[in-house]
């Protein structure tokens, strides 16, 4: 139960610290090329729309599948 | 009476219609499922309605403002919108797992994972026509 309650922590807590690393990065350059090229502000924000979309992707089936151990593997744990 | 076009409207891709489309695509495979096997076709609609709804939020954060002058607001409705919809899919997944009995897990997440990829594929492809 404890190596359950581990892995959980770590499955949610690892997916947000990608998830927040790669936006840092995002939002960064986002910041960065609107500043370079202000022209270019709307077409940057529609790209990173779509990158952030594909960015989290991967993440949040992590969190289900927490959210899968938590409540069905070991459901004496929630 | 139509609302006058803002420059908003210019780099904002069709988001309502593309939410509304990856919805009917997921009643109709949900709808083809249900003769075969009603959990895994219950288990689809759930996982693909997770992407959407949560989906659906970040956009509207991150379409909020535009333009070279709102820079910071704009990167501020990203982180927002981000945090908001990693809570969200936390707390879908759960309720379906603590509610939602029987469920087939595999086809959940794949659901998940395809409406995910679907919605950016559409997003690419109104870009590209526009």
């Amino acid at each position: 139960m404890g190596l359950a309650l581990i892995a959980v922590a770590l499955l949610i807590g690892l997916g947000a610290l990608g998830t927040a690393i790669g936006f840092a990065l995002l939002g960064g350059k986002l910041l960065e090329g609107s500043a370079r090229q202000p022209e270019l502000a709307p077409m940057l924000q529609g790209k990173m729309f779509l990158i952030a979309g594909l960015l989290d992707a991967v993440p949040m089936i992590g969190v289900g599948i927490a959210m899968y151990v938590l409540f069905v593997v070991v459901p004496g744990l929630a | 009476m139509r609302r006058p076009r803002t420059a908003l409207d210019n780099i904002r891709p069709p988001l309502t219609k593309v939410y509304l489309l990856q919805s009917l695509i997921l009643l109709l495979a949900s709808a083809i499922v249900v003769p075969f096997d009603s959990v895994s076709a219950y288990s689809l609609l759930i996982g693909g309605m997770i992407s959407v709804v949560s989906n659906a939020y970040f956009a509207r954060q991150v379409f909020k403002y535009a333009g070279a002058l709102r820079a910071r607001e704009v990167e501020r409705g990203f982180y927002k919108g981000e945090a908001g919809k990693f809570v969200a899919v936390m707390c879908f997944f759960a309720v379906t797992f603590a509610l939602v009995k029987p469920i087939n897990v595999m086809v959940l997440f794949a659901a998940y994972l395809l409406t995910t990829l679907l919605n950016t594929g559409l997003l690419a492809g109104t870009k590209r026509k526009s």
